[in-house]
């Protein structure tokens, strides 16, 4: 055996050892952790803002992170914690879309954490002040077992900490899908189930005037309701 | 009251039962107290002796949905069946019928929300004895905003001036009280309390006396306060809010896990808040492994089965981690034919006696085997027989209760005293004592030591739930075999002053 095709053959085996590595990392549930939240905390806007030119977001997700389509998510402001959460999980095939998973397939998550930092930094769709919200929205139903969806996506959708995603200014055709997702457990990426048990106790028509709300609600720094313990009427 | 007022009257009249100091709180409180608070005989009140309705604490399903780990540990707890154990239930029915004053002192620590809100209802037509039923929030026992919007307690106003009877204030609203002195929450209000960090909280509920004589019947927080633990100030929550390595590891050194490091409990506390660097477990796991494995059906795909079956194994982890066995073979004293063996338990991690709690009901005991080099047995001690029930002669750790008349009694409200309290403490020991006979010849002698535990006897179990109705598990505790030679063996040392023998 020549020396060229030693090499070859090694640095077969060693790139083989290396997706054999990757394929093993990404089947892994994900898992929040110390490690995650501070690959999470490097990520790097600039480096983001590259690699969504050179993977095409804009394409989807439109050029500042706002769909033009009403069935594609607008990406601009969401929290990128939970961003990073969800490409990680298309990668992982715990959330499913042949989309995705075709443009996460070779990002490390590093590049995943650059992506997220650049997205959460784009401001989300300005909006104008909208009627008051849904009682779901501030108050839940108790009878449902539901609680007010301010209670943690924030009073004007906004997301909240690392695992709650903005939903203000969303697209409401994509809303409507991923709640339905949800609903049929098509989607099953949520921790503990949450966002599946809160779906199954929806109608149609309250998931249809919620995406409506969240689609345009109120500014943050106006004034509005407060958020209201739920307690039986 | 009649049950109870009958028997403090009768107590009383003797002059006999009750100690000096015991007799005058507890006639005072009893007699006269009792009937200004508003929950007698206990001693649970509500702040500002507001009203309260069963919509003022919130579901617990409500709160999982952002405290999901918290939720998933306590459901399926011995605290979310508190109220709809099967056993507790027959045996609040059995209180009610012999005095309904009895309702309040159970449940106001098996369904705090159901007590103070005057809304708990006896069928006596339901099951054997009789069963009850409260609102949906009330049913769901010692949940979590039972606990979170507790204030205070009341354990300068009980008849033995200590925790227990619920000695606990009620103040259900918008503020929840935790260990976290920073939390932040956008839809309660929040706010550090002291007293959920320490035994002072739990003891309100696990330290029981009798309502009329003040008999300690449950003494789990007493058992701890003259621990060593306590003087090492470790807590309950110390160990039964951590899983069993690190509680294992908190025994072990009497260090609390605040200052042990590496304990891998980092986590979100609450949806969208920080991540910290501890969490607490919520099931409040003890030994209690019998109801979480039969209690409804499982389904780990429900959020409402979260944990479940966690709960039940940490419960087995912890009975399997918690004692040690030792073995000692002598020849007896001026005899070369009868031989002793003493098997010692040492209660190695419990931060109160083992059992604890209703140790009049609870059962650890040894199973010892003794055979020779050709497979004869030479001596069985605490084998469970065809019905289920230990033979007389079996070493068991409890205590035995008796009524006014000296009757044995497992009923709570009956007892009266303890003829007998074998309970181990912590960190101590206790031995069972057995003697065997060697036949000529024999070179070696194999011993096979194991320790069980169970809830409840079989006996109770059939007067309960009917007969037949339910064979009561045991858990294997920890087990010990060790090999002889006869020619080895010495007499025995001269007793040692810890040598607390029994048997």
């Amino acid at each position: 055996m020549s020396r060229a095709c030693s090499i070859v053959i090694v640095a077969g085996g060693l790139l083989l050892l290396a997706n054999q590595v990757t394929a093993a990392a990404t089947a892994e549930p994900f898992h929040w952790n110390r490690a995650v939240l501070e690959i999470i905390a490097k990520g790097d806007p600039v480096a983001g803002e590259k690699l969504a030119k050179r993977e095409r977001c804009s394409k989807c997700h439109g050029d500042e992170g706002i769909a033009d389509e009403d069935d594609s998510p607008s990406l601009a402001g969401q929290v990128a914690a939970y961003h990073f959460k969800q490409l990680y999980d298309y990668q992982s095939k715990q959330r499913e879309s042949r989309d995705m998973l075709k443009v996460t397939r070779d990002l490390s998550r590093g590049d995943m954490a650059d992506l997220a930092a650049y997205f959460a930094t784009l401001p989300r769709e300005a909006q104008a002040g909208t009627p008051p919200p849904p009682k779901l929205v501030s108050r839940g139903d108790p009878r449902r077992l539901l609680l007010p969806c301010a209670a943690c996506h924030g009073k004007a959708g906004e997301g909240m900490g690392s695992e709650v995603p903005a939903i203000s200014g969303q697209k409401v055709e994509h809303f409507i899908e991923v709640m339905e997702r949800f609903k049929e457990g098509d989607r099953s990426n949520d921790h503990y189930a949450r966002m599946r048990y809160i779906a199954t106790q929806l109608s149609s028509r309250e998931i249809e005037q919620l995406a409506a709300w969240y689609a345009a609600p109120p500014m943050e720094d106006d004034e509005e309701e407060g958020l209201i313990p739920i307690a039986l009427d | 009251m009649g049950y109870i007022r009958t028997l403090l009257g009768s107590a009383l009249l003797a002059g006999t039962l009750l100690p000096a100091h015991a007799d005058n709180h507890g006639a005072t409180a009893t007699a006269t107290d009792a009937d200004e608070r508003r929950f007698p005989p206990s001693y649970m009140s509500v702040a500002e002796h507001r009203q309260v309705s069963p919509e003022d604490w919130s579901d617990p399903r409500i709160c999982g949905q952002c405290h999901t780990y918290q939720y998933e540990g306590w459901n399926g707890s011995m605290h979310s069946n508190s109220f709809r154990d099967p056993v507790f239930q027959a045996l609040w029915a059995l209180a009610e019928k012999a005095d309904p004053d009895l309702r309040n002192h159970c449940g106001s620590c098996h369904t705090p929300i159901g007590v103070a809100t005057d809304s708990i209802t006896f069928h006596p037509e339901k099951g054997l004895h009789g069963g009850f039923s409260a609102p949906e929030v009330a049913e769901m026992g010692v949940s979590c905003d039972v606990c979170h919007t507790i204030s205070g307690n009341n354990l300068l106003e009980t008849a033995v001036l200590e925790h227990g009877n619920a000695s606990f204030v009620m103040d259900p609203g918008s503020t929840k009280r935790a260990s976290l002195d920073d939390a932040n929450s956008p839809y309660h209000d929040t706010s550090y309390s002291d007293h959920h960090t320490k035994s002072d909280f739990c003891g309100n509920c696990h330290n029981i006396f009798h309502p009329g004589n003040n008999f300690p019947i449950e003494r789990t927080y007493d058992e701890w306060k003259y621990s060593i633990y306590a003087q090492n100030d470790i807590h309950c929550q110390d160990c039964h809010m951590v899983p069993v390595e690190v509680a294992n590891r908190v025994a072990d050194t009497l260090t609390p896990p605040d200052k042990l490091g590496d304990l891998d409990q980092e986590g979100f506390v609450g949806l969208g808040g920080p991540w910290r660097s501890f969490r607490h477990k919520h099931g409040f796991v003890g030994g209690n492994a019998v109801l979480t494995a039969v209690l409804g059906e499982r389904d780990a795909e429900k959020p409402e089965d979260l944990g479940r079956d966690s709960n039940y194994q940490e419960a087995l982890a912890r009975l399997r981690s918690v004692a040690s066995l030792g073995l000692e073979v002598n020849r007896t004293r001026n005899d070369q034919v009868l031989h002793q063996l003493k098997v010692r338990v040492t209660n190695e991690r419990a931060g109160h006696h083992l059992p604890t709690s209703l140790t009049e009901v609870r059962e650890i005991w040894l199973e010892v085997v003794v055979t020779d080099d050709q497979g004869q047995e030479l001596m069985r001690s605490g084998t469970l027989d065809d019905h289920n029930e230990l033979p007389r002669d079996t070493v068991v750790f409890n205590a035995h209760a008796v009524d006014a008349n000296g009757q044995p009694t497992h009923l709570p409200w009956e007892i009266v005293r303890f003829t007998d309290v074998n309970t181990i403490p912590p960190k101590g020991w206790k031995y069972g004592k057995y003697y065997f006979n060697v036949r000529p010849g024999t070179k070696e002698i194999k011993v096979s030591a194991k320790l069980h535990y169970r809830s409840f006897n079989q006996h109770l179990a059939d007067l309960l739930l009917g007969k037949d109705a339910v064979k009561v598990p045991a858990v294997e505790m920890v087990a010990l075999e060790e090999v002889y030679q006869v020619a080895s063996l010495v007499e025995p040392p001269p007793p040692a002053a810890d040598d607390a023998q029994h048997h």
